[in-house]
C-alpha cells in the first residue's frame, strides 16, 4: 500500500499538530503542579504530604514510591505514542528485524501488558501488607498508656477521657510522643475520623466501633476533617488534635475533669440562670451546673477551646457573641437555633460562658 | 375511510416507534439533554468552589447540586447514551433489520425517561441531598425525611428496570441475529462491549434494586434492614450498593473500549492488533469487576486480609486494562495514522484513561486509600475514569458515527477546536484535583477555609470547567450545524470496516436491503477488495440471503 | 496476519449449516430471554440472601430473633405442593409439545391451583406468626425474603392464568406452545428459588 500518510481523500495528512508532543508536556506541567503542591509547607494543616507520625510518613513514602513508577509507565506508554506517531510513515518497527517482528511485537505485548505489570503488583502487595499495615494498625487494647474515645455527631466531635470526668469536643489533647489509642463510635449517621498527618482515616459506623492510633512526633496542632459525607454541614465538622508536652497535657486533662467553679459576678451567676432556662441546657451540658443536654457539645471548660462549631469560627468574644445570637448564619441547618434574648440577658450569657476556663 | 399511511412522519412517528435506529437517537437526545442538566450542576459546584468562605450557593443547595450531579452523569447518561449508540449500531454493525425484541426496547427508552422525570421532578420540592451513594443511615427517614430520596429510589428502580431489560434485548439481539457468516470471532469489538455491557448490567443490577427497595421500606415501613437499632447493619446497604457500583463502572467503560477498538484501527489504516486479546480482556475486566466492590470500603472497620484479597482482585484488573492500552497503541504504530477529529478524542482517551487508571491503581492499595479515600484525589480519578475515558470516548464516537446517522459530516475545525479547549478544560479541571486531595480536601464539602492550600487548585480547577463546558458546547454547537449544513457522507465516509458503513447514510427503515456475507472480523474490507477487482458498483457484491427478509 | 488466521479458524466451523441472519444461536430470542431476565431475578434473590447471611454470618446473630417461632411443619407442606406444581407444569409443557390439549390444560390449571394453594397458606403463615417486619432484623429479612418470593409466585399465577385463558381459546399447537414454555420455565424458577428460600429461612 503506498497510501500511507494519507486522508482518506488522498491528501497528504495535516500535521495534527503534535498532539502526542503536547499531550507529553501537559502531563509535565500536571506532574510540576503536583510537586509544587507538595512543597508548601504548613502548620496545623491537614495534609498527607506533612506526616507527622511514623504511620502516615510510611503511607506517604508507599505513594511516593508508587507514584514514581506510576510516572514512569505513564511517561513509557505517552513515549510509545509519540514513537507510533513520528513514525507512521515508515515501515517497519523502530530496532526490530522485519522477519521476526510478529514474534518480538506480541512478545512485547505480552512483556508490557502482562509481565511486567504483574511483577509490579506483586511486589506492591508485599510492600503495602508487610510494611505499612503493620504501622497503621490500632494498638492491641491495653496496650498503649492512653486512651481517647471520639464520638462523632452531626456536626462535632465529642472527646471522652476514659478514668477520667473529662469531656471536650472538637479539640482533642493528646501527650506528644506518646501511642493513644482512640476508640471511635457514631451517635448519628457514619461520620470519617481523619487526621491526615498523623494516621490513616477510618470510618464511624453505628454499631462498628472502631480504633486508631494517635502518635505525634512533635509538639503542635493537627488538623482533622470528616471524611464521610453525613449530611448538611460536613463541611464544617473540622476538628484539632494538640500534641502537648506531657507535662501540660497532664495539668490540661486535670483541668478538664474537674467541674466548673461556681460563677464569680452577678452578671456571670445571671446569666447562668439564662443558661439554664432559656434552651441552651436542653442540648448542653456544663458540669457542676443542672445542665445535662447531650444534643450538642460539652461547655463545661469552653474558654480552653480555640474555635466554635467544629472549627467553624475562632473562639472570640465577638464570635461568640454572634453565634448565641445567630448559629444558623456561620453554620445553616446546624442544630442550635437562634435565641430571642434581651440585652441583658445576651451580656450576662456571655459574661457566663466567658468564665467557663 | 382509506387506510393510515403505512410509514408515520411527523413527532407522533417518534413517540411510537419501535426502530432500533429512531429509539436509538431519542437515547442520544435525552442523555445529551441530561449531560446538559449534570454539566450545568456541575458548574455551579465549581463556581461555589472557586474561592474559599463563598456564599454563593447555600449547604442545602450545593449537597443537592452533587447527588443530582453524580446520579444524572451516571444513571442518565453514561449508561443509557451508551445504549442510545448500541441501539443504533448494533443491528447495523451485526446485520440484523431491528433488535430482537422491538417493542421492549421502546419500553426501556420510556422507562429511562420517565425515571428522569420522576428524578427531576424532586427539584420542585426537596431534591436528595445525601451524595449518590445514599448510605444508610444518612438516607433513612431518620436523617433524610424528604420525598427527595424517594424519587431517587424511583430513578433506580426505572432507570434499573429499563437498563436490565434492554440488556436483556441487546444480548438476545447479538446472540441470535448476527448476519451469516459472523461467527464470535468476526464480531466488531464494539458489539463485544455492549454483550459484556449487557451481561454485566444483568448481574450487577438487581443487587442496587434490592438495596433500593430495602431502603424504601425502611423508610416508610419501619423495616430494619439498615437501622441499628432493630438490628440491621448500614454496612449491608454498602455492600449492595458497591457490588452493583462498581461493576457500574466497568458497565460505563467497557463499551467505549469497544468504541475505541473500532475508531483506532480505521484512522490507522491497519487491522486492530489482537482483536482475540481486545475481546478476552473485555471479558475479564467484567468478571474481576464483579469481585472487588469491596475497595470502596477500605476504611470501614474489615479483616486485613479480605482488604488483601479485595486490592490483589483490583490489581488483577489492571492486567487486562494494560493489554488493551498496548493493543490499541500496536493498533496505531506503524498505521498510516489519519488524524480525524474521532481520532483526537480516541488518542485523548488513551492518554487520559490511562492516568484515571493508574490512578486507581494506587488507591486500589488500602494503606494509601486510607488517606486518599473521600477526598478529592478520588473526585479526581473518578472523573480521569470517567470524564476522561467514557465520555471523551462517547464524543469519539460522537465524531465517528455522526456521517451514519445523519447522513452529513462534523466540521473537522469545529471539531478540533472542540476537542482541544475539551482536553485542556479538563485537564485543568481534575489534574489538580489529585493535588487537591493529597492535601486533605474532602469531597462533597461545600465550602472550605482559605489556609490550607487549597485557594489557587480550587480557582484553577473552576476555569478548566468552564473551558470544558465551552469545549461540549462547541461540539453541539457543531453537531446542530451539520445536520442542516454538513457535507454530504455517502455510505462510508472514513473507509471503514465493520457493517454500518455498507447501508446508506443515514440508514433506510429496514437497514439493508441486501445484507453481505461475512468473510473476516473487517467486512467491508473485503467488500472493497472485491469492488476493486471487479470494478461493480458495492451494493451488487452482496448475494440476497434469503428472499423477503 | 490476525484477521487472516481468524477467518481460516472460522472456516471449517461454517460447514456445520451456516446460521441464518436473524437466528445465529439455537435458541430462539424469547427462550434467551427469558433465561437472561431469570438471571438478573437470581441476583435479585441474591441481594435479599446477602440481607440474610449477612445477619447471620457476618454479624451472627441468632435466628429466628430470641423468643419467636417459624412453622417449619406447615412450610414443609407447602413446599410440597409447591414442588409438585413444578411436575403438573413438566406435564403440561410435555403435552403441549405433544398435541395432548386436555393433559396440557389439566397440567395448566393444576399448576395454578397449586400454586394459589401456597400463597393462600403463605398468606395464612404471615397472619398467625406473632411478630411483624418491623420487631427487629430477622423480621425484616424474614418477611422480605418469603414476601420477595410471594411477589414472584404472583406473578407467575398471572402468567398462568393468561396461558389458561389462551388455552381455552384454542391457543397452543405442537408447533406453536411458546406461550406454555416460558410461563413454566418461569415457573420452574419460582420453585426452585422457594427450596433455597426454605431450606435457608426454616430449616437452617
Amino acid at each position: 500500500m503506498d497510501t500511507r500518510g494519507r486522508d482518506l481523500r488522498g491528501k497528504r495528512a495535516a500535521p495534527a499538530g503534535s498532539l502526542v508532543r503536547r499531550l507529553l508536556l501537559l502531563a509535565g506541567l500536571g506532574c510540576a503542579l503536583l510537586l509544587i503542591a507538595g512543597c508548601g509547607q504548613s502548620q496545623g494543616g491537614q495534609s498527607t504530604l506533612h506526616p507527622a507520625s511514623d504511620q502516615s510518613r510510611k503511607i506517604l513514602h508507599l505513594f511516593w514510591g508508587m507514584l514514581a513508577a506510576a510516572v514512569v509507565v505513564f511517561i513509557g506508554a505517552v513515549v510509545l505514542l509519540a514513537i507510533s506517531y513520528r513514525r507512521r510513515n515508515r515501515e517497519g518497527i523502530p530496532l526490530v528485524e522485519a522477519e521476526n517482528e510478529k514474534a518480538v511485537s506480541s512478545g512485547l505485548v505480552v512483556a508490557f501488558g502482562i509481565v511486567i505489570p504483574v511483577a509490579c503488583l506483586i511486589v506492591l502487595f508485599f510492600i503495602a501488607n508487610i510494611g505499612v499495615v503493620k504501622a497503621t494498625d490500632a494498638p492491641a487494647p491495653g496496650q498503649t498508656k492512653m486512651n481517647v474515645t471520639v464520638i462523632g455527631h452531626q456536626w462535632f466531635w465529642e472527646v471522652r477521657y476514659p478514668g477520667s470526668a473529662a469531656v471536650t469536643a472538637n479539640e482533642i489533647h493528646i501527650p506528644v510522643k506518646t501511642p493513644v489509642n482512640v476508640t471511635l463510635k457514631t451517635a448519628d449517621v457514619i461520620h470519617s475520623f481523619w487526621v491526615p498527618e498523623l494516621n490513616k482515616k477510618v470510618d464511624m459506623i453505628p454499631g462498628h466501633p472502631n480504633t486508631l492510633e494517635l502518635y505525634a512526633d512533635h509538639v503542635g496542632m493537627y488538623r482533622g476533617q470528616c471524611a464521610e459525607f453525613c449530611g448538611l454541614q460536613h463541611a464544617h465538622m473540622s476538628m484539632a488534635v494538640y500534641a502537648d508536652p506531657p507535662a501540660k497535657f497532664r495539668a490540661w486533662l486535670a483541668n478538664m475533669a474537674k467541674p466548673v467553679a461556681p460563677p464569680a459576678s452577678p452578671q456571670a451567676k445571671a446569666g447562668e440562670q439564662v443558661f439554664l432556662t432559656q434552651q441552651c441546657a436542653s442540648c448542653h451540658t456544663i458540669r457542676g451546673t443542672s445542665a445535662r443536654g447531650t444534643i450538642g457539645p460539652d461547655l463545661t471548660h469552653l474558654q480552653t477551646r480555640n474555635t466554635l462549631a467544629a472549627l467553624t469560627i475562632p473562639n472570640r468574644k465577638g464570635y461568640l457573641g454572634a453565634w448565641v445570637i445567630d448559629p444558623q448564619h456561620f453554620k445553616p441547618g446546624n442544630k442550635m437555633p437562634g435565641l430571642n434574648l434581651s440585652g441583658a440577658q445576651f451580656s450576662n450569657l456571655l459574661t457566663f460562658l466567658e468564665g467557663l476556663k | 375511510m382509506r387506510g393510515l399511511p403505512d410509514r408515520k412522519t411527523g413527532w407522533l412517528s417518534w413517540l411510537s416507534t419501535t426502530d432500533h435506529k429512531k429509539i436509538g437517537l431519542m437515547y442520544i437526545y435525552a442523555t445529551f439533554l441530561f449531560f446538559m442538566l449534570g454539566g450545568v450542576e456541575a458548574l455551579l459546584m465549581r463556581l461555589q468552589l472557586a474561592q474559599s468562605q463563598n456564599t454563593l450557593i447555600n449547604p442545602q443547595t450545593y449537597e443537592a447540586l452533587v447527588t443530582m450531579h453524580g446520579t444524572t452523569m451516571i444513571f442518565l447518561f453514561v449508561v443509557p447514551v451508551l445504549a442510545g449508540f448500541g441501539n443504533y449500531f448494533v443491528p447495523l454493525m451485526i446485520g440484523a433489520r431491528d433488535m430482537a425484541f422491538p417493542r421492549l426496547n421502546a419500553l426501556s427508552f420510556w422507562l429511562l425517561v420517565f425515571g428522569g422525570i420522576v428524578f427531576y421532578m424532586s427539584v420542585f420540592f426537596t431534591p436528595p441531598n445525601t451524595g449518590w451513594t445514599f448510605y444508610a443511615p444518612l438516607s433513612d427517614s431518620a436523617f433524610s425525611p424528604s420525598n427527595g430520596v424517594d424519587a431517587w429510589i424511583f430513578l433506580i428502580h426505572l432507570t434499573g428496570l429499563s437498563s436490565v431489560l434492554g440488556a436483556i434485548n441487546f444480548v438476545a439481539t447479538i446472540h441470535n441475529m448476527r448476519a451469516r457468516g459472523m461467527g464470535w470471532a468476526r464480531m466488531p469489538l464494539f458489539i463485544w462491549g455492549i454483550l459484556i455491557y449487557s451481561y454485566l448490567l444483568i448481574l450487577a443490577l438487581p443487587s442496587v434494586a434490592a438495596a433500593v427497595t430495602m431502603l424504601l421500606t425502611d423508610r416508610h415501613f419501619g423495616t430494619g434492614f439498615f437501622d441499628v437499632a432493630q438490628g440491621g447493619d448500614p454496612l449491608l446497604w454498602q455492600h449492595l450498593f458497591w457490588f452493583f457500583g462498581h461493576p457500574e463502572v466497568y458497565i460505563m467503560i467497557l463499551p467505549v473500549f469497544g468504541m475505541i477498538s473500532e475508531i483506532i484501527p480505521v484512522f490507522s489504516r491497519k487491522p486492530v492488533f489482537g482483536y482475540k486479546a481486545i475481546a478476552a480482556s473485555t471479558a475479564a475486566i467484567a468478571f474481576l469487576g464483579m469481585l472487588v466492590w469491596a475497595h470502596h470500603m477500605f476504611t470501614t472497620p474489615t479483616p486485613i486480609v479480605v482488604l488483601a484479597f479485595f486490592m490483589l482482585s483490583s490489581f488483577a484488573i489492571a492486567v487486562p486494562t494494560g493489554i488493551k492500552i498496548f493493543n490499541w497503541i500496536a493498533t496505531m504504530w506503524r498505521g498510516a495514522l489519519v488524524f480525524k477529529v474521532p481520532m483526537y478524542f480516541a488518542v485523548g482517551f488513551i492518554a487520559q484513561f490511562l492516568i484515571g487508571g493508574i490512578s486507581g491503581v494506587m488507591s486500589a492499595v488500602f494503606p494509601v486509600d486510607w488517606q486518599l479515600q473521600d477526598t478529592y484525589y478520588i473526585v479526581a480519578h473518578i472523573h480521569y475514569v470517567l470524564f476522561g475515558g467514557s465520555v471523551f470516548g462517547i464524543f469519539a464516537g460522537l465524531y465517528y458515527w455522526f456521517p451514519k446517522m445523519s447522513g452529513r459530516m462534523m466540521n473537522e475545525t469545529l471539531g478540533k477546536v472542540s476537542f482541544w479547549l475539551m482536553f485542556v478544560g479538563f485537564n485543568m479541571t481534575f489534574f489538580v484535583q489529585h493535588a487537591l486531595g493529597l492535601e486533605g480536601m474532602p469531597r462533597r464539602i461545600y465550602t472550605y477555609q482559605s489556609g490550607y492550600g487549597w485557594d489557587t487548585e480550587n480557582l484553577i480547577s473552576t476555569i478548566g470547567s468552564f473551558i470544558l463546558a465551552a469545549g461540549i458546547l462547541v461540539t453541539l454547537f457543531n453537531a446542530v450545524r451539520s445536520v442542516k449544513t454538513g457535507k454530504k457522507a455517502g455510505n462510508d465516509p472514513w473507509n471503514a470496516n465493520t457493517l454500518e458503513w455498507f447501508t446508506p447514510s443515514p440508514p433506510p427503515e429496514n437497514n439493508f436491503d441486501v445484507i453481505p456475507r461475512i468473510r473476516s472480523a473487517e467486512p467491508m474490507k473485503d467488500i472493497r477488495r472485491e469492488v476493486a477487482a471487479a470494478g461493480r458498483p458495492a451494493g451488487s457484491v452482496a448475494q440476497p440471503v434469503a428472499p423477503g427478509t | 496476519m490476525e484477521v487472516g488466521s481468524i477467518a481460516a479458524d472460522l472456516h471449517e466451523q461454517e460447514h456445520h449449516g451456516p446460521p441464518t441472519p436473524n437466528q445465529s444461536s439455537r435458541v430462539d430470542a424469547q427462550t434467551l430471554g427469558i433465561y437472561l431476565f431469570i438471571i438478573s431475578e437470581i441476583m435479585l434473590f441474591g441481594a435479599f440472601f446477602t440481607a440474610y447471611f449477612f445477619l447471620r454470618v457476618v454479624k451472627g446473630d441468632p435466628w429466628p430473633a430470641p423468643g419467636t417461632t417459624i412453622p417449619v411443619g406447615i412450610a414443609a407442606v407447602n413446599t410440597a405442593v409447591l414442588v409438585s406444581s413444578s411436575f403438573t407444569m413438566h406435564w403440561a409443557n410435555v403435552s403441549a409439545k405433544n398435541g395432548n390439549r386436555p393433559a396440557m390444560r389439566a397440567g395448566l390449571w393444576a399448576t395454578f391451583f397449586l400454586g394459589l394453594t401456597f400463597l393462600s397458606v403463605q398468606i395464612n403463615e404471615y397472619v398467625h406468626l406473632g411478630w411483624s417486619p418491623q420487631d427487629h432484623a430477622q423480621g425484616t429479612i424474614f418477611y422480605g425474603l418469603t414476601g420477595l418470593h410471594g411477589a414472584h409466585v404472583t406473578v407467575g399465577l398471572l402468567l398462568l392464568l393468561f396461558a389458561n385463558i389462551r388455552a381455552n381459546r384454542g391457543h397452543f399447537s405442537p408447533d406453536a406452545h411458546r406461550g406454555v414454555e416460558i410461563p413454566g420455565i418461569y415457573w420452574h424458577f419460582v420453585d426452585v428459588m422457594w427450596i433455597f428460600v426454605f431450606f435457608s429461612l426454616y430449616i437452617l
